[in-house]
């Protein structure tokens, strides 16, 4: 993978979110690929430590199903988002497997509410994707989000940040 | 300031909203209440080595609590008996002491004053360094770990206070093998809400929107736990504790259920650690306890309110680790409290922005009741005085105003200053 097809790659995949296209963003993380976005310590273990999001397979689908859930209460009206992805560099660790690492800064704001005025939400973020080559496309092995509050309080989100 | 009028504004089945919607009752509330009962500070899991410390807040108060060289835990008001600053500016971490960044006050982790910046200045007898250490609380007592305090010197002795709690204490923490738990050891999720405190304590044990609120989530929950598919017909129940404190049982096994939820080996470890009855007492019973006012026991976590504001309130929900039980054990409990009360969980969130539209709907103030009557009439009485109702009525949200309206009334200070007086004296009991 080239520099600019890494960074093509997180334009789209980070679009797809802006989007609510959010069956074809499933669809890059595969059965086996792992949607992670920690709490507190970014660093901490997540099979001892709460994330804010750990998912993959089966708790991807229950959130594809959050999504379109009329129960999303926390989603109503629903939160718009705008990722901008800057400082990408990739990194080919063999033919087959690629590590990107990118800063990220999310916007989410609320239109339509009953309060009017709703403050904009900014969540800056260092994120580290994983990605294989399957068939003529790439998969997302691992995509960890590491929020710049990832130890402090965070504004409602969206099925998927 | 004037001190609004209480009386009549908390009644058996409903609430004024002027409890909600008040800034002068939120002032009444914080000196009442925050400042008079025993307040939750932390669990000594947080402070685990010498040197450790966390800090918190009693209201506003700000206050930090010590792990010292002697391996003693101390609890003293964050600020400089000099000129007031914080001594400590960190949420937590390890100390060899405490230094003002004003004049170098350094306090040792026993609260005691050691050294002040230019000393030479200060004129004999003009500086009693006894005197001087960190500002302390009235008292401070623990349970299992769990640490309370009270500013006030008249509030009830702190056992007689979580009485009827205990029991639901030690189920939670019977859970682990070697009877300890940590407490925020593995992660903590922090949230605000743009609402009133009391809207968080009455929604801890909400059996009631369960079924409406979360109805996404019960749906996902339901494939793991087979029963969540019947929760409003589920034959349990909610208590009023006494003293504001109250429970929902959200499920209570069967021993053939307990086989069922359990692995043998885990059943086997309890039995073998705790003795049968204590084992299968922690084996059978999940449920949401409330110690009034600012502390919540859930499955998964402790809950801590902190009231900033009439129409805001901070809430941190501690992730609890089983010490000793099995780490398939620990991680599925990881998974699951992400998964419904994590900032982007199934659950929580959704709440909050319930309490958000709650404290919007309390600007109507011409509709002006706040009501909890589901099951009044209904509601049981049992010879020791313990009220209890069907669990998605509203004996628990009815529990906290007893105490309320003791504490916020004139006619309950001078009761606490009756009760006080045969306690006079009585020495600060040891940490168990």
């Amino acid at each position: 993978m080239t520099q600019q097809e890494a960074e093509q790659f997180l334009f789209a995949e980070t679009r797809l979110l802006d989007q609510r296209r959010y069956q074809e963003w499933r669809a890059l993380f595969g059965d086996e690929g792992v949607y992670w976005v920690p709490a507190n310590d970014t660093d901490a273990d997540p099979q001892i430590n709460c994330s804010v999001i750990y998912a993959s397979g089966q708790q991807l689908d229950d959130r594809l199903g959050r999504a379109g859930s009329s129960y999303f209460w926390a989603d109503q009206p629903a939160i718009k988002s705008l990722h901008t992805v800057a400082n990408i560099c990739a990194t080919a660790e063999d033919t087959e497997n690629v590590l990107i690492l990118a800063n990220q800064v999310i916007y989410l704001y609320r239109e339509n509410d009953q309060r009017r005025e709703v403050p904009l939400e900014i969540l800056p973020a260092t994120s580290e994707y994983r990605l294989e080559r399957v068939n003529n496309g790439w998969l997302i092995k691992l995509k960890k989000l590491n929020l710049l509050q990832a130890d402090g309080y965070l504004p409602l989100l969206p099925a998927f940040v | 300031m004037n001190k609004p009028s209480f009386d009549g504004l908390s009644q058996p089945e409903a609430n004024h909203i002027q409890l909600y919607s008040d800034p002068a009752m939120f002032e009444l509330e914080l000196e009442r209440i925050f400042y008079s009962t025993w307040v939750y500070i932390a669990h000594d899991s947080e402070i685990p080595e010498i040197g450790d410390f966390k800090t918190t807040y009693m209201g506003r108060v700000p206050v930090v609590l010590t792990r010292d060289t002697a391996n003693q835990i101390h609890l003293f008001i964050n600020r400089c008996t000099h000129r007031g600053s914080t001594v400590c500016a960190e949420e937590r971490g390890n100390r060899k002491q405490f230094v003002c960044p004003y004049h170098s006050w350094t306090y040792n982790l026993d609260g005691s004053l050691d050294a002040v910046g230019l000393p030479s200045g200060y004129n004999e007898g003009e500086i009693d360094y006894e005197a001087l250490s960190l500002p302390t609380v009235a008292r401070w007592d623990s349970y299992r770990g769990f640490v309370f305090a009270t500013l006030s010197s008249i509030a009830r002795p702190f056992k007689d206070h979580i009485g009827e709690a205990k029991k639901y204490i030690d189920y939670y923490c019977d859970l682990s093998p070697t009877g300890k738990i940590t407490v925020g050891a593995t992660g903590i999720y922090k949230q605000k809400y743009q609402g009133n405190w009391k809207i968080q304590l009455e929604g801890s044990v909400e059996g009631y929107h369960v079924w409406h609120t979360h109805k996404n989530a019960v749906d996902v929950m339901a494939r793991e736990v087979p029963l969540m598919k019947d929760y409003p017909k589920l034959p349990v129940k909610a208590f009023d504790l006494g003293y504001g404190h109250n429970i929902i049982e959200n499920y209570t096994l069967t021993e053939e259920q307990v086989a069922q939820r359990w692995p043998p080996e885990f059943i086997d470890s309890l039995i073998s650690a705790h003795g049968r009855e204590r084992a299968m007492n922690a084996l059978r019973h999940r449920f949401n306890l409330v110690l009034f006012p600012n502390f919540a026991l859930l499955e998964y976590h402790v809950r801590v309110i902190r009231p900033l504001a009439v129409n805001e309130t901070e809430v941190r929900t501690y992730h609890t680790s089983l010490v000793g039980a099995p780490a398939q054990m620990n991680l599925r409990r990881v998974r699951e409290h992400e998964f419904f009360y994590g900032p982007a969980g199934f659950g929580g969130p959704d709440d909050y922005v319930i309490f958000d539209r709650i404290q919007q709907g309390y600007q109507a103030s011409t509709a002006e009741w706040v009501l909890f009557n589901r099951g009044y009439k209904s509601e049981q009485t049992d010879d020791r005085g313990i009220r209890s109702g069907q669990h998605t009525q509203e004996t628990q949200q009815r529990a906290p105003y007893y105490e309320y309206r003791q504490l916020m009334s004139i006619s309950g200070t001078e009761n606490r200053l009756r009760e006080m007086l045969p306690h006079a004296g009585e020495q600060q009991e040891e940490v168990r």
